[in-house]
């Protein structure tokens, strides 16, 4: 079982905002489709994604994710970080692509 | 006549759209920036058009009956059209398209349908922020069969554009494309002039209306013209 806390220790990943980063993340969703996430990603889990704008935090509110991953270095504008601390979602941008990123917190997530 | 028309306003029915955005208001905004043909497009949705075809046809303002529509690609794209009846069936088999996900409006907004003196007759149940099951093409193809117009809307966008879904600008026959009032952040190069493009206000509230307009020189301020408009400054080849 993993914390928001543990990712912002992976080298490449930072954190964007500064909520419940104590929060547990039990899995996680890849998907750039926000449709396929509001549809198909389960609660609890954290998202990586390259859509880094406001409806991304709508979505992940809606389904009960704890944090979100934009990829490819994607930064977050201060209007959707002041979003996410609303909603209490915790924000990151990793430097590595969906396929990489999603790889490191899978490794962490079978830990 | 010279004409002003913006093809692209949401009412307080879009999730997104302010709640003061009544089809009167809306209506009332345009006659003051003397607009002559204005179009709304909530978001997967048509349940506020009646209201505001009432309003246009009591004032001096030609309607287009349209919806924006969130493609299978979550693509977002205008359906317009001249006739009340077609957009509405068009707008019901739209909506029946999208998931079954209720609308929370602590989160996405509220979805009020109003009447035309701005009452509120109720709520859309699922959310309009969904993406319909159908396909550009296969909406494209629809709307065309129901005598509308497809309007790819701010291609230029870095999201919820055709430019950002796809990566590139197809050969379909879109009878325009619409170039985005954010125009100039996008990280997509801007398209040549292969189709015809429009510039609306994409209004979310009150004070936008009138922001972003098209000036054509039409025979009269219909949807008849404007589709012989497109159709003839359109450079698509069959």
């Amino acid at each position: 079982m993993i914390r928001l806390n543990d990712l912002k220790e992976i080298n490449g990943i930072t954190i964007l905002n500064k909520v419940n980063t104590g929060k547990t993340v039990t899995g996680a969703y890849t998907s750039d489709l926000l449709s396929d996430v509001m549809a198909n990603a389960e609660e609890g889990s954290v998202l990586i994604t390259i859509q880094a704008h406001l409806n991304t935090i709508a979505v992940a509110s809606l389904c009960g994710l704890p944090g979100i991953i934009f990829c490819s270095g994607r930064n977050a504008s201060s209007e959707v970080i002041n979003a996410a601390e609303k909603e209490g979602i915790v924000l990151f941008s990793s430097r590595y692509n969906q396929f990489k990123t999603s790889m490191i917190i899978g490794k962490m997530l079978e830990n | 006549m010279k004409i002003k028309a913006d093809l692209h306003i949401h009412s307080c029915l879009s999730p997104c759209g302010s709640l003061e955005m009544s089809p009167s208001v809306i209506v009332e905004k345009a006659e003051n920036a003397g607009l002559n043909v204005i179009a709304l497009t909530d978001h997967n949705n048509t349940e506020n058009l009646p209201a505001f075809g009432k309003i246009c046809n009591r004032k001096n303002i030609t309607p287009l009956f349209g919806l924006e529509v969130n493609t299978a690609e979550e693509i977002h794209v205008l359906c317009l059209f001249g006739n009340l009846d077609t957009a509405m069936d068009f707008g019901r088999f739209i909506y029946n398209s999208l998931p079954d996900i209720a609308n929370n409006p602590d989160i996405m907004g509220d979805q009020p349908v109003v009447d035309e003196n701005g009452y509120i007759t109720g709520y859309i149940r699922k959310t309009l922020f969904g993406a319909s099951s159908y396909g550009i093409i296969e909406l494209l193809n629809m709307t065309h069969e129901n005598g509308g117009l497809f309007v790819p809307s701010h291609i230029d966008r870095p999201s919820n554009s055709l430019l950002a879904s796809l990566g590139y600008l197809p050969d379909y026959n879109f009878d325009a494309v619409e170039i985005s009032a954010f125009s100039g952040i996008s990280a997509v190069p801007f398209p040549a002039g292969k189709f015809f493009t429009v510039e609306n206000s994409d209004a979310h509230y009150p004070e936008d209306i009138g922001k972003r307009f098209n000036k054509w020189d039409l025979q009269k301020p219909d949807f008849e013209n404007i589709e012989k408009l497109f159709n003839s400054r359109n450079n698509f080849q069959e």
